[in-house]
């Protein structure tokens, strides 16, 4: 008690509420959102401006309206300045003041927030305390130029085995995740934060999932999710809901961003999942429509590609003298009828450098992950893959390839030839290798180890339908048994010839102990 | 053409003084259909509308206080700190307000400038800064 009154007389004679000039402007007319001021001559682009809801309030009623209603000058007219609201724009009135910060809009950034559910001005959504950072970054920043930067060189593992064995993600690296709705992406995405509970602590990513415009519920699921894996220890969840307004859906992936920007510039590697940037560009065409800025394609304004292209550049591997430090970006784009020729998906497509291309035919057939394999491209990421997985998924692309071209063939398999026989048989028993649930990510070892075994012709005869029990089995067998050879593959992230033996070895004591896993031979 | 730049013409030349108002408006109507802008008349007046208020604004010194001031209190707040520097020669008028709210002290306002040196808003910083610590 007594040290609690201490401590507030020292604040309170320590307070120096010093009496500043401050530019104000006034409010001549707002509606959906957007404000229009006069008077504030000398205001910046996005700079941070406050509305005074206190203003003719008695202190009772001020102190009850809450934190500061904010804004952000967007459109500088000849007259006046166009103010988007990040708010609750209901509150403005007509004649209010409002006061210019000098500062370009900012977010608290730093390691208080891991663990943390904020909407993108950075304050707490998850019943939490108040966050409080040494730190802040402003939203909107200029990408490192090609000095500061150096060429993706490490893997950044997903634990989903197509990913990582065709289409490798590495550090610093803007891969696209792209499919229509109800096909997979988000758990794409969410099995990549799990995964990073594989790699080792100093390894591990920072993660940063970006909601912008999903449903509560949605999030609230994932952030459960993330929780009872024990994700949230390395994970920030920014969300701008679809109750949210437009102008702080707009806003939520730059202040990913930023967050991601200060791991990065600590020398850490961070990764940044924005889900999803339809709804984004839908939510800056709303703005921009409200501004009055003349519309072009599909009514989106004419810097729609920017928007994107300067969010996605921010993305980078820093190079030594920069500390090091990684930024990943995960963008995730919703198609209408798998479309990806329309005008936000072909944008997006050109700026990443990638994409994994998820279809509904494939999720429908059983197919999971329902990743495309032929369309899926990395162009970086292959220089980041380890060279255990390259050794033993560089075939596999191919194989795939050719299997999805003789597959119209399979229901006249009699008919057929030996070697086309084995190349589809290969091929299907790749394809069940390669489907995984949902939420159980792979670390990379066991990856490597069953991609191994299935492509070294050991699992040939392996009985189709019991793929994911006789993987399940093998892998149990090699923790039990052989625990040494997932370790040096871990270690060393090559695949000896010793560690081949040893993995083929495995494959002949399994056999002996699953014989119902496998086909008998006629 | 922008309608601020007929605004700004004609607000120009009625602080010059150099034709009668009625003259004024009957060359300046004549002129904006000579020049094909007739449709521009709406646009041009609110333009005018917001120079004059500006004009006003600059010109005027606006003083609110939690309770009634005399004009000898103003002057006498008006050469004290934070405040010294706002009155210059460009003020023509000193306009005094009351609001409660602001428990103590005061707000002056010149143009788009503000010093608010009242109790209400030192009392809001320092509940900021003691829930914030």
């Amino acid at each position: 008690m007594e040290h609690i009154v201490d401590k507030l007389k020292k604040q309170i004679l320590e307070l120096n509420p010093k009496t500043r000039s401050e530019k104000v402007g006034i409010v001549t007319a707002a509606a959906d959102g957007i404000a229009e001021v006069d008077g504030l001559d000398d205001v910046m682009m996005s700079e941070m401006l406050v509305f005074d809801t206190g203003e003719g309030k008695s202190l009772e009623e001020a102190l009850a309206s809450g934190n500061a209603l904010l804004g952000m000058a967007l459109n500088l007219e000849e007259d006046s300045v166009k103010v988007v609201v990040l708010g609750d724009a209901t509150k403005i009135k007509e004649g209010m003041t409002v006061k210019a910060t000098g500062n370009i809009l900012s977010i608290p950034v730093g390691k208080e927030l891991i663990g943390r559910v904020i909407n993108p001005l950075g304050e707490a959504l998850d019943g939490g305390l108040p966050i409080k950072t040494a730190k802040q970054n402003p939203i909107e920043r200029k990408a490192y130029g090609v000095i500061e930067r150096k060429s993706v060189s490490t893997p950044l593992h997903t634990g989903i085995k197509a990913i990582d064995g065709m289409i490798p993600i590495g550090r610093g690296q803007r891969e696209l995740i792209i499919g229509d709705r109800q096909t997979g992406k988000t758990v794409v995405a969410i099995d990549t934060i799990l995964n990073q509970l594989n790699e080792p602590a100093d390894r591990r990513p920072i993660c940063i999932y970006v909601a912008i415009g999903q449903k509560d519920s949605k999030i609230a699921r994932i952030v459960q999710q993330l929780k009872d894996k024990g994700a949230m220890d390395y994970t920030i969840v920014v969300t701008a809901s679809v109750s949210s307004s437009a102008a702080l859906q707009f806003l939520a992936p730059y202040a990913g961003a930023a967050i991601g920007e200060f791991f990065m510039d600590a020398g850490k590697d961070a990764l940044v999942i924005y889900d999803d940037l339809s709804k984004h560009a839908v939510a800056y065409r709303q703005m921009s429509l409200l501004l009055r800025r003349p519309p072009g394609r599909e009514a989106y304004p004419g810097d729609i590609f920017y928007l994107h292209s300067r969010l996605l550049e921010r993305a980078a591997r820093l190079s030594d003298a920069m500390g090091g430090g990684s930024l990943t970006a995960l963008p995730i784009i919703e198609t209408q009828e798998n479309d990806v020729s329309a005008y936000i998906p072909t944008n997006v497509i050109s700026i990443t450098d990638g994409q994994i291309y998820l279809e509904t035919d494939l999720f429908n057939k059983g197919i999971r992950p329902a990743i495309n394999v032929g369309v899926s491209v990395s162009r970086v990421g292959g220089s980041a893959q380890t060279k255990a997985m390259k050794k033993v998924a560089g075939k596999l692309r191919l194989e795939l390839a050719q299997f999805r071209e003789l597959e119209a063939f399979v229901q006249f398999s009699s008919d057929l030839d030996e070697g086309t026989k084995q190349r589809i048989e290969k091929g299907k028993l790749m394809v069940e290798i390669l489907k995984q649930d949902k939420h159980v990510p792979l670390p990379f070892e066991k990856q490597v180890a069953i991609i191994y075994v299935a492509g070294a012709d050991v699992l040939n005869d392996a009985d189709k339908s019991k793929i994911a029990l006789l993987e399940t089995k093998f892998i149990a067998l090699l923790e039990s048994q052989y625990p040494e050879v997932l370790k040096t593959i871990a270690d060393s992230r090559e695949l000896s010839d010793a560690s081949q033996q040893t993995l083929k070895d495995a494959v002949v004591t399994f056999r002996g102990a699953n014989p119902d896993l496998f086909q008998v031979s006629k | 053409m922008r309608a601020s730049y007929y605004a700004k013409a004609l607000r120009e030349i009625e602080v010059s003084g150099k034709i009668p108002e009625d003259k004024l408006v009957d060359h300046f109507l004549r002129t904006l259909t000579q020049n094909g802008h007739a449709h521009m008349l709406p646009k041009i007046v609110r333009s005018y509308e917001r120079i004059r208020n500006h004009e006003e604004a600059q010109s005027t010194v606006e003083v609110t206080s939690a309770s009634p001031m005399t004009e000898q209190d103003v002057q006498a707040l008006l050469k004290k700190d934070p405040f010294r520097n706002v009155l210059t020669a460009s003020h023509k008028k000193v306009i005094r307000k009351t609001d409660t709210t602001l428990i103590g002290g005061a707000v002056v306002r010149s143009g788009t400038t503000r010093y608010d040196a009242s109790y209400k808003r030192m009392l809001l910083e320092l509940y900021q800064s003691l829930i914030s610590s």
